[in-house]
């Protein structure tokens, strides 16, 4: 469980999060959704350790990682599964490598056909078993987008954190991501936040939905009551949605 | 009717032997209009982009502008010609090393010999029309994704030329703020009376901006109308995209 209690963020006078109180279970599939700028991936942030918060705390599994050390910090990290908004792949080694790179480096004693065995296993989960020798370059980016995943879920992560997904994908392939964290986070049972402002998206694979503006929530609830929502900014939101069908 | 401001005749592009990318294009854009390309990516949307704004010579085939050859032309010419055009890269390109509003006002003191007055009126015109007008003084590495996306804009269009290219102008930004990003590409185009040619993956934008619509796709470019016409497009490729389908002609 994660928990974000009276969270504050500021950059000089700048204060991004003003006080966010959060819970996130065990199991969920989490949407974050707000316009650009309003401290979105400033919370994503937070919660691995990139950024150090100006007040409130934050609990990962009953731990308090507010303020613990660099040190402190990196089993945690490995705990948590960073998906970028760019499928960010080593472009020179090929796809069946990008896969075991983290593995190698996270469990160093890991025998090598255990490494293979373990990116076969990942790379079949995304579907992309027959391309393993392929470079990124020579494969589609919603193909490179699904290496990445690949490549974060090796090492085990309980909790998934998104970055935008599906942001500047063809409608094909948004759809054909959003089926996959879905299934993955089905499948893996992990916890998975994602930071989107794809409110169709969000409708169509979230638990829960929270709505955040100018570093406050605004509204919280299932895709259901969401979707019926009166708060204005979420009726805005929605408005694309209806227009998209 | 407008006339053919862009025509493109038997454009073909490849990049070495096998990989021919485009094969005999042809499309004309009239004067003032809201031209929209969509496709799948990896097509060659935005290489043809590129080709009509004259930074990209294609293989085969000849680009015209008002009917003037623009890779046939004497290079003064054809500098003339693109200094008419604006182009917005996918990736902004942005200049780190200099301010918001400096990333503004250098090409305009290059390109249109703008004098600083002139410049820092416009500087604080468009950062305001996109929406940051806090940015000024900051440099693009200090403000976030989407607005480094307004402030590519806020270049572009600062320059005022008639002819624009849009390469996916609102990748990355959230639907709220990319609707009113293109209500203001379209106020100012319809104050200048420009011609716009753009790229874009989210077809809400698509059909809010477009007069007439293309989808480049299987090396080619299906001219599928306005947006009433393409949402009824029989054509299967065009409906499975629209509709973001997973299964159909273009996933096989």
């Amino acid at each position: 469980m994660i928990e974000f209690n009276e969270l504050k963020k500021s950059f000089g006078d700048r204060e991004i999060l003003k006080g966010l109180s959060l819970k996130v279970e065990k199991g969920e599939v989490l949407f974050i959704l707000g316009t650009s700028g309003t401290g979105k991936s400033v919370l994503l942030k937070l919660l691995v350790g990139l950024l150090k918060a100006t007040s409130g705390s934050i609990f990962i599994d009953t731990q308090d990682v507010t303020h613990i050390s660099e040190e402190e910090f990196l089993p945690i990290r490995r705990k948590c599964g960073m998906v970028f908004q760019q499928p960010a792949l080593f472009d020179s080694l090929s796809i069946f490598e990008n896969v075991a790179f983290g593995l190698r480096k996270h469990h160093p004693d890991m025998p090598e056909d255990k490494v293979a065995a373990r990116v076969k296993e990942c790379l079949s989960l995304v579907q992309l078993s027959d391309i393993e020798n392929k470079l990124p370059q020579q494969i589609s980016y919603g193909m490179q987008k699904r290496a990445s995943l690949a490549r974060t879920v090796a090492v085990g992560p309980e909790i998934l954190l998104f970055d935008e997904p599906t942001t500047g994908l063809d409608p094909i392939t948004t759809n054909a991501v959003n089926e996959l964290i879905l299934d993955l986070s089905r499948k893996l049972k992990t916890t998975s936040i994602v930071v989107s402002h794809d409110m169709h998206c969000a409708i169509e694979i979230a638990d829960r939905i929270v709505v955040l503006d100018k570093g406050e929530i605004v509204d919280q609830g299932t895709p259901e009551e969401i979707r019926n929502s009166q708060q204005p900014l979420v009726k805005e939101f929605m408005s694309e949605v209806v227009g998209h069908a | 009717m407008a006339s053919a401001l862009i025509e493109l005749e038997n454009i073909s592009m490849s990049f070495g032997a096998d990989e021919e990318v485009l094969t005999k294009v042809s499309l004309s854009i009239h004067e003032g209009e809201n031209f929209v390309i969509v496709g799948p990516s990896g097509q060659g949307k935005s290489l043809l982009l590129k080709i009509m704004g004259g930074i990209q010579p294609p293989t085969e085939g000849r680009v015209l502008i008002e009917g003037k050859d623009l890779y046939g032309l004497p290079r003064d010419e054809q500098k003339k010609l693109m200094r008419r055009m604006g182009m917005l890269f996918q990736k902004n390109a942005l200049f780190d090393s200099l301010t918001c509003g400096e990333n503004i006002s250098f090409p305009m003191k290059e390109i249109l010999n703008s004098t600083d007055q002139e410049a820092a009126e416009k500087i604080e015109y468009f950062l305001e029309a996109v929406a940051i007008p806090h940015a000024r003084d900051l440099y693009p590495d200090e403000i976030s994704g989407g607005m480094q996306k307004r402030l590519g804009i806020a270049r572009a269009l600062a320059l005022d030329p008639e002819i624009i290219f849009y390469d996916d102008p609102t990748a990355g930004l959230d639907p709220i703020t990319s609707r009113r990003i293109i209500e203001l590409i379209l106020e100012l185009q319809k104050k200048r009376g420009s011609t716009a040619i753009s790229i874009t993956n989210d077809m809400n934008r698509a059909f809010q901006m477009a007069d007439r619509m293309a989808m480049v796709v299987d090396h080619n470019v299906i001219l599928t109308g306005t947006p009433e016409q393409t949402k009824a497009c029989t054509d299967k490729r065009v409906q499975q995209f629209i509709n973001g389908n997973l299964e159909g002609p273009l996933t096989t």
